[in-house]
């Protein structure tokens, strides 16, 4: 993507921008053929060591039986309420982490009482594998939304929560001090300085909760659930039909590329200040 | 306070710096004196150059002035009343140009306007494209920090600092980091502007001929602890061009300093 940031009379003064075009697309030509041909490599030894009877379809399919179970599957109402289940298992979670992460953060950042008062226990929480909650929290609210939401919710708060706090607590000492020297009070300082520092954190956390969020909601159903994609892929193993497994992996595959991908463009155009790389 | 009927005595019309004296507690856990009984007088208009050693203390002074670090005795006087902390009337153009990486040219030049809330929204605005005339960057406002050279920044660093139309300006070594061509342009400039409105500077250097170009007083000072060691007047005719630094009667000004400099310097090997 092209970042164009105003308009610059052609003068001397300017230095060079980092104008790299055409090597951009050079190098990006040259990584989809290479990182694309890989993949059809991949799946065409796929198909072959099936067809040839390699390996046994019944245990590992082929791209071929995935992509026509995938097509039925598409066109089955059922298989949308599945999504459905886990869309709105993720959302939720997602979004409440996100929301108690963000003003958690920031508020750790920017209070050092808060952070002094809070650390320890979260970093106890942090290092308890969130997985083995999983029976307590099935224990406490039995399977369904509120469990997988919660699911999602522990795995995807931590990213965010500890980016956060170290987007706010590098906030520029020389930046403090200038907005100091203009009579800036403390929210000033947190608004006008640290928290948009903490933007390029923020985004990084944001991506990384997401991926885990992702993880929490399928863990979740997989582990015990009766409804959405996990649950899916768990039924479908255990009767055999591994194309069925496949399918729905693929389709997870393409929700977390998509999910990563529409979150770098929003760092992309929230941060045009900084130097591209 | 004792300073006080010291400051009464000798009011006047502008800032006042009266026997400050900084003390940093050292690591071991005794004291290191910064600055020692300082005094400065920068009366309304005047254009004050603070020259030293590195490590006089010359920025903590400016830092004290501008309210953003404590001093442990003397005072800070405006007319003749004590001020402390951070004030309107003062502004501070610092060594490092201190942009918002994320706000473009205008809205880093808008900055302190944002913070104080005044003037008006539509006034700042005007006011900013007026400055980003005047000193130079016209095509250049909606750019972000990172895409400008170094001198274009410290152009932005001063446009943010008049602004706010502060009746004194404080300059921290604001050209030090630029390339000799640069910094003579800037020089040039700043004077330019000075002569246009005469507010207050005072100006923070080590560079001996940038100090007696721009100044009409010089504040020589000593290191460790900084103490004012002379106080040099510059009668050099105004406006001031680059020509007049090849003129006997300015060099001969920069060689007097020097030397007094130089003595420092030797005293500290021994």
């Amino acid at each position: 993507m092209a970042l164009v940031i105003g308009t610059a009379p052609q003068e001397g003064l300017v230095p060079a921008r980092p104008r790299a075009p055409k090597r951009g697309e050079g190098a990006r030509w040259h990584r989809l053929m290479l990182g694309g041909g890989f993949i059809v490599l991949f799946l065409l030894a796929w198909e072959l060591s099936s067809r040839v009877g390699w390996i046994d379809p019944r245990f590992s399919s082929s791209p071929t039986r995935v992509v026509s179970m995938l097509l039925r599957m598409l066109v089955d109402p059922v298989f949308w309420m599945h999504v459905q289940a886990t869309a709105t298992g993720f959302a939720v979670g997602w979004g409440i982490s996100v929301v108690s992460a963000l003003l958690l953060g920031v508020s750790m950042g920017w209070y050092r009482l808060l952070r002094d008062a809070l650390e320890p226990f979260f970093s106890a929480l942090y290092a308890i594998p969130r997985s083995a909650l999983m029976p307590l929290l099935l224990l406490w609210f039995g399977f369904g939304l509120t469990y997988k939401a919660i699911l999602v919710g522990l795995l995807a708060f931590f990213p965010l929560l500890l980016n956060t706090i170290s987007g706010i607590r590098s906030a520029d000492a020389t930046l403090i001090r200038m907005a100091r020297s203009f009579g800036a009070d403390d929210r000033q300082l947190l608004w006008t300085v640290a928290i948009p520092g903490a933007v390029p954190f923020i985004l990084t956390g944001l991506r990384q909760s997401a991926a885990l969020g992702l993880v929490g909601v399928i863990v979740g159903e997989l582990f015990s659930s009766s409804s959405g994609l996990g649950y899916l892929i768990s039924n479908a193993a255990q009767t055999f039909q591994t194309d069925r497994v496949f399918a729905v992996i693929m389709v997870l595959a393409v929700v977390g590329l998509m999910l990563n991908e529409s979150l770098l463009r929003l760092e992309a155009r929230l941060v045009l200040w900084q130097p591209r790389r | 306070m004792p300073e006080a009927a010291t400051a009464g005595s000798t009011f006047r019309q502008g800032l006042a710096v009266r026997g400050l004296t900084k003390i940093y507690d050292s690591h071991r856990g005794g004291e290191t004196v910064a600055l020692d009984r300082i005094t400065v007088d920068a009366g309304d208009g005047e254009f004050i150059a603070i020259v030293g050693p590195s490590g006089c203390g010359k920025s903590t002074l400016l830092h004290c002035v501008a309210g953003l670090i404590p001093h442990e005795g003397g005072s800070l006087l405006l007319d003749g009343a004590a001020v402390s902390g951070p004030g309107r009337e003062r502004a501070v153009v610092f060594q490092d140009p201190s942009l918002l990486p994320w706000r473009t040219v205008h809205g880093n030049i808008l900055y302190g306007m944002d913070i104080q809330r005044r003037p008006a929204p539509d006034v700042a605005h005007a006011r900013v494209e007026s400055l980003i005339d005047l000193v130079g960057l016209r095509g250049f406002e909606a750019h972000y920090p990172f895409e400008l050279s170094g001198g274009m920044r410290q152009r932005v660093n001063l446009a943010r600092a008049l602004a706010t139309q502060p009746r004194i300006l404080l300059m921290d070594e604001p050209f030090g980091a630029l390339d000799a061509q640069t910094r003579e342009l800037m020089q040039t400039e700043l004077l330019a502007i000075w002569e246009r409105d005469r507010k207050t500077v005072i100006f923070v250097t080590h560079d001996i001929e940038e100090a007696v170009y721009l100044a009409d007083r010089v504040y020589v000072l000593s290191a460790r602890p900084g103490r004012v060691q002379d106080v040099v007047q510059i009668d050099l005719p105004r406006p001031r061009t680059p020509e007049i630094k090849r003129e006997a009667a300015f060099t001969a000004i920069e060689l007097g300093i020097w030397r007094m400099l130089q003595g420092q310097q030797q005293k500290e090997v021994r």
